[in-house]
């Protein structure tokens, strides 16, 4: 009961710390690429694209409760949108709203059936959805260019090209604050108490006049624009979009993610997205120690990738449901966890 | 079914602002509700005891609108409820508690009230985001409100910021209590809110209730097991047994009814609870 | 006319494989409500270990077969034991997550031991077809049809009338009476898997000798699901019938569609049945208590 009791506590929140956190991340943040190698600034960006997709995700699974096990297939949809529209020439800003606007419609789609009914019958949906997508961006080979995938145009805005990774890097940036700036805004609101209630006890919510359909399925859209959104930044950065950027390992990835940094959590969200977007370099870096030629085991690392995601997520919801926030928050021996 | 007010007592129509006629409710094979009738009239406490498995909380859930019955009708306010889906009938002003309590532990005690404010709170999902203009402010003149009229009305304010987990049952009873009327309802359903408290709780909560009903004009529907303070409480009392309806009156007509005690188990009513 | 009958019973056929790992999922949501998103990678995982024991060791089909049952069987116990049991209690989703984190390992593992060649199991279902009149039947299937449906029959008359079978049956349908009645709860979930890791290696073992093995074979698992879900989650009669029309469904469409559409069907499909007829053609609807 020790747990309980403590978490019964109010907060002491050493309030005066959090600006200066901030404010020296923030820095941190605008002056990585200066700091940096252009190795160092790609992945950076790699890490901002993810922070987008494990927010949406969280979202959905930490604080909706809803199960998406086809998170990659959104940001698939949202890719491919983006693609499409740079390639016909459509600006910029649009692309990124089109793309958040066509996930979001999908997950409409293929939620509305599913959130009716019990829990699994959603994950199967996005399972569903996941081998379905796999599936049409390798065969409509007339609109995705199977399995060569579309190329995508440099992107810019107002003349201003966004060639380098620096200026991809800046491209992305405001938009991975925004997301995380604007999911912790919605727990602030009837919008996510509403989440978190039908997360709970759908029932009771629903005796408070929450419409706990339209609230499931609002949660699980919502996190598919975020995933729209991190598909299109995507696009744009990789400047190729195929079928096998989303594959199932890629769903697990993110909900590894969620799970590593912690369910229901903003900043759980970012630490899984950082964790989880450096483990493959360290396995890659790690596997190069060893033998000298790594492009002989790519195979298998990417299967060795996949055990590994699998084995964390069993891993964390053993020991430590809250995630990589738990562990810090005990370490710090203050719990921000909430649910 | 034309016919109203089939207690053979006379009341008009305004007077209740619940009814239930010739309700039945069925499982597979299983009766769980049998022809039921009954009134809740406007700013009163109206009681349904009954053994374990009388047909309480069915009858509760059919009311918020879980459970869809075979036959009959409930009117509030004089509208049908049946068809209404449960958050519709919620928007309409009926609240309810649960027998295990239903709060949310991953809201702060403060946030579990404010859902009570859902319905009466606008901001969608990109006002929401951005949490500026009218979405603040909605917010935080919500907040005002509960500090002002529902924390200090119900002694909630030295846990106003906690976890759920980890607080006593009296108080998050009581914090239900206080989500319920942030609803502002018309109709308050309390499922056995005494269950599981100590005297002092009991009588916490009885006075809780009875200042609800005096000062904002709630009617109350509550169900117990607990005989003794619903006696007390409850100014109208139905009893239920295996589905049926077997009494009602005052507490001194039912507790004086041969058919009451018998069907708890002959049992002298203080000791049945 | 013929053809049609002749694409029928390849679907008929085709179907029992499926239906025999959907049974294996029913029996695991009818015990424990769970919903075991590993079966895919479980019947994969048991075509494996019989590839093993009959090509990398060189043992015969006698001897590989036990062993691969065996090794099954222990994975499913201890997937059981280790990964579910210590999470008994918490919240649906937590275990569906946990399973399919743990269907991701056993592909992981997968891959690394046995690589991503599609490979092919030793002969041991006769490849020369069967012919029924005019109609031919390739041999894998027919022999594969034959060895379902005396499992699928086996399984029944055991779950119907044996001793374990009425408790299983009993745990199913009310937990607390059966805890009452003296059924060992925790027992009955671990007989559960195992049984379900059988019939999993079971049906993997047809359909790799039928469509070839590797790593993703466990994909299968969404035409398992259909089948399930067209089933009724609830009812292990309903599985056989339901495979059959999925097989038959699929197989027809194969072949007047084009094999694009044929893996396209099982997830229009799982959407179809969540729409027009959530609980299945034969499923239960359940009254949840509040």
């Amino acid at each position: 009961m020790s747990a309980a009791t403590e978490s019964a506590m109010p907060k002491p929140g050493p309030a005066m710390f959090k600006p200066a956190i901030y404010a020296a991340l923030g820095i941190l943040v605008i002056a990585w690429p200066s700091i940096g190698n252009d190795y160092l600034t790609y992945m950076a960006t790699l890490i901002l694209i993810n922070v987008i997709a494990v927010v949406g995700l969280n979202i959905t699974v930490g604080y909706a409760g809803l199960l998406s096990l086809g998170h990659a297939a959104f940001l698939g949809v949202g890719a491919y949108t983006a693609a499409l529209l740079l390639i016909a020439g459509v600006p910029l800003p649009l692309t990124i709203a089109a793309a958040a606007v066509t996930s979001f419609c999908f997950g409409i789609l293929f939620g509305l059936p599913a959130v009716r009914i019990k829990g699994v019958h959603l994950a199967i949906s996005t399972l569903a959805l996941q081998f379905g997508f796999f599936f049409v961006a390798q065969r409509w080979v007339a609109v995705t260019n199977g399995d060569n995938g579309l190329q995508t145009p440099q992107a810019s805005l107002f003349g201003f090209v966004f060639n380098t990774d620096e200026r991809l890097y800046f491209l992305v940036l405001p938009f991975a604050v925004l997301a995380c700036v604007a999911g912790s805004n919605l727990f602030k609101t009837r919008v996510g108490r509403a989440f978190v209630a039908v997360r709970e006890r759908d029932y009771a919510a629903e005796v408070l006049g929450v419409n706990v359909i339209w609230t499931k399925l609002l949660a699980f859209a919502v996190g598919a624009a975020y995933a729209g959104i991190a598909g299109a930044l995507l696009a744009i950065f990789l400047r190729l979009v195929n079928p096998d950027q989303f594959l199932v390992s890629v769903s697990v990835f993110y909900l590894t993610a969620v799970l590593v940094g912690g369910r229901g959590s903003m900043l759980g969200s970012i630490l899984g997205a950082v964790f989880m977007t450096l483990l493959p370099e360290m396995l890659r870096v790690g596997a190069s120690a060893i033998v000298s030629d790594v492009s002989g085991y790519v195979g298998f690392l990417a299967t060795a990738r996949e055990f590994l995601f699998g084995a964390l997520i069993v891993i964390f919801l053993h020991v430590d449901p809250r995630g990589l926030v738990g562990i810090i928050g005990k370490l710090g021996g203050r719990i921000e966890f909430r649910g | 079914m034309g016919s109203r007010g089939g207690t053979g007592v006379e009341m008009t129509a305004k007077d209740d602002i619940l009814t239930v006629e010739e309700l039945t409710l069925r499982f597979g094979g299983i009766t769980a509700i049998s022809q039921v009738s009954l009134q809740a009239r406007r700013g009163r406490i109206t009681a349904i005891i009954g053994p374990n498995g009388a047909g309480k909380t069915s009858l509760l859930n059919v009311i918020s609108g879980f459970y869809r019955p075979q036959a009959g009708r409930v009117r509030f306010m004089g509208e049908d409820l049946l068809g209404k889906p449960a958050h519709a009938r919620a928007r309409m002003g009926i609240a309810r508690s649960f027998q295990n309590i239903a709060l949310f532990r991953g809201l702060t005690v403060l946030e579990n009230i404010k859902l009570g404010a859902h319905s009466q709170l606008k901001a969608g999902i990109f006002a929401a985001s951005a949490y500026w203009g009218p979405a603040k402010r909605e917010e935080e003149k919500l907040t005002r409100w509960i500090d002002e009229k529902v924390i200090d009305f119900l002694r909630l304010k030295h846990v106003r910021d906690r976890e759920i987990v980890g607080l006593p049952f009296g108080t998050q009873k009581q914090i239900e209590l206080a989500r319920s009327l942030v609803t502002q309802p018309s109709l308050l359903l309390l499922d056995e809110p005494f269950a599981g408290m100590n005297a002092t709780e009991k009588a916490a909560m009885a006075e809780d209730i009875r200042r609800t009903v005096d000062s904002l004009g709630t009617t109350v529907v509550l169900i117990d097991h607990d005989m003794k303070t619903l006696m007390a409480l409850a100014e109208y009392v139905y009893v239920l047994n295996f589905g049926k309806l077997i009494a009602q009156g005052t507490p001194a007509e039912v507790q004086a009814n041969p058919m009451v005690i018998e069907a708890y188990i002959g049992a002298p009513l203080e000791e049945a609870s | 006319m013929a053809l049609i009958l002749e694409l029928c019973l390849i679907g008929i056929a085709s179907g029992s494989i499926y239906a025999i790992g959907a049974m294996g999922f029913v029996l695991i949501y009818k015990s424990s409500g769970i919903f075991n998103f590993a079966m895919g990678e479980m019947m994969m995982i048991g075509a494996y270990f019989l590839y093993t024991g009959m090509v990398i060791f060189g043992l015969s089909l006698y001897a590989a077969l036990p062993l691969a049952l065996l090794a099954s069987a222990l994975l499913a116990a201890g997937m059981e034991r280790w990964l579910l049991r210590p999470l008994l209690g918490q919240p649906h989703e937590v275990m569906i997550m946990v399973l399919f984190g743990a269907g991701a390992m056993l592909r992981g593992i997968a891959g690394m031991v046995w690589g991503h060649d599609i490979l092919r199991l030793p002969e041991i279902l006769p490849r020369k077809p069967v012919f029924i009149g005019d109609i031919l039947i390739p041999g894998t299937l027919f022999w594969g049809f034959l060895m379902m449906i005396a499992i699928f029959g086996g399984f029944i008359v055991y779950y119907r009338f044996s001793r374990t079978g009425v408790a299983i049956r009993a745990t199913a349908d009310d937990q607390t009476t059966a805890e009452c009645m003296g059924i060992n709860i925790r027992g009955m979930f671990l007989f559960t898997w195992v049984m379900a890791g059988l019939l999993a290696t079971a049906a993997g073992i047809v359909g790799a000798s039928v469509n070839g093995l590797s790593p993703y074979l466990g994909n299968v698992a969404l035409e398992v699901i259909a089948v399930v879900l067209l089933a009724g989650l609830t009812s292990i009669g309903g599985t056989l019938l339901a495979g059959a029309i999925v097989g038959v469904m699929l197989t027809l469409i194969g072949f007047y569609l084009g094999g694009a559409f044929q893996q396209f069907m099982p997830y229009l499909l799982v959407l179809l049945v969540m729409i027009v007829r959530p609980r299945g053609l034969f499923g239960t609807k359940l009254v949840e208590r509040i």
